[in-house]
């Protein structure tokens, strides 16, 4: 999830470099609709690129260059086989620890969007040297409209987990928060719960990346499973655990565990380097 | 309101001049988005917020369906459940 800003698409389609201005994205629009109706995409999916891109791009308008520096906004296109990949890519601040308030919430939304519409996504972010958004769609889906709606309830097992690393010393919490959106969007979480998640992420990345055991990475290991996500982050100090659940805080916000999680719980584990607290929890999808 | 066009992050400033003029009145606010031919989450926002109680004051909103993309956006943030959908102004 993290690293690796600026690597090459091999040979794409398209590739289009302008300004991160609002009036810009439409002009995006425009040209991922023209590179896709030439592949032969049904008008249903062509929607569905449209909307993600789309999404992406006032990402990167609204959060790559602040304080009105201005920036560039690059968006490259390739057809690979049956797979479109899309990559909407700047040179801004990268993926920011997030503040708690006073955001623009559509942005929210938007990451969960791209979520719920492309087939893959990943995103790479570094800071200071900006932010990779990568989103694929398959091509030959299904003729029928896909929503997330109609997918039939996960269970749960090691395929269906997502584990992202992050190395504590970089501003990877971030991406905990940004993930866990993604997989609760795919999960078919109501609005208000989708916002619950993201009140969980950022309480994870505050309490995670400052109690994470020096040199070993922190894994967040996240199963979906039918109307609900688990998530499990560790290895944390022994102690740690505890005294997160305890407090539960989340700065400006109260005791977030209690408020948003419907269950929550410390595992003391004995690993091979030591003793180490695991926090799980699981989050309902309403 | 009759939304024509695309409204996204550069359109939904004008969007929401509109929706404000028309919210003077005291009739209920209508959202005709038959014509809209694109909406994002910047737009989604503004619906959303449009519609919500605070913001009306007891003031009933419709939002009159648009085309597939905009239902697709509604249906996936579950915003549709939220808002008071009409496939026709008629039927208010």
């Amino acid at each position: 999830v993290v690293d690796g800003v600026g690597e090459e698409l091999s040979t794409p389609t398209l590739r289009i470099t302008l300004p991160a201005r609002a009036e810009n994205i439409a002009v995006i629009r425009q040209a991922i609709t023209g590179v896709a109706a030439e592949l032969g995409v049904e008008a249903d999916l062509i929607d569905d690129i449209k909307t993600a891109v789309s999404e992406a791009a006032t990402n990167v308008v609204v959060h790559a260059y602040p304080d009105g520096r201005g920036g560039r906004l690059e968006v490259s296109a390739m057809a690979s086989g049956r797979e479109l990949e899309i990559a909407v890519r700047d040179r801004g601040v990268g993926i920011q620890p997030r503040p708690l308030a006073g955001e623009v919430p559509s942005l929210r939304v938007g990451l969960a969007l791209i979520g719920a519409l492309a087939n893959r996504v990943e995103i790479r972010g570094e800071l200071d040297k900006g932010t990779d958004v990568r989103i694929g769609f398959d091509l030959d889906r299904d003729g029928a409209r896909r929503s997330i709606l109609d997918d039939p309830p996960r269970s749960a097992g090691a395929e269906d987990e997502t584990v992202i690393e992050v190395n504590a010393a970089e501003p990877g919490g971030a991406a905990i928060t940004k993930v866990l959106e993604l997989l609760a969007a795919r999960s078919n979480f109501s609005l208000d719960r989708l916002s619950d998640t993201q009140l969980i992420g950022d309480f994870l990345a505050h309490w995670t990346t400052a109690a994470s055991i020096d040199s070993r990475p922190l894994e967040v290991a996240v199963t979906e499973i039918a109307d609900a996500i688990e998530i499990r982050v560790g290895p944390l100090e022994r102690g740690v655990g505890r005294e997160m659940m305890e407090r539960g805080e989340l700065p400006g916000y109260g005791n977030a565990l209690e408020r948003l999680a419907d269950r929550a719980e410390v595992i003391e584990e004995q690993t091979v380097d030591g003793p180490a607290d695991y926090v799980a929890m699981r989050i309902g999808t309403r | 309101v009759v939304f024509d066009g695309e409204l996204d992050l550069a359109t939904v400033g004008i969007a929401e001049e509109a929706i404000k003029g028309a919210a003077k009145d005291s009739q209920p606010l209508i959202l005709d988005l038959r014509k809209l031919r694109f909406l994002d989450s910047s737009g989604l926002r503004l619906i959303l917020i449009s519609a919500g109680p605070s913001e009306a004051s007891g003031r009933k909103v419709f939002v009159v369906r648009g085309p597939a993309q905009v239902e697709r956006v509604f249906e996936l943030t579950g915003a549709a459940e939220r808002l008071n959908l009409v496939d026709d102004p008629s039927q208010i």
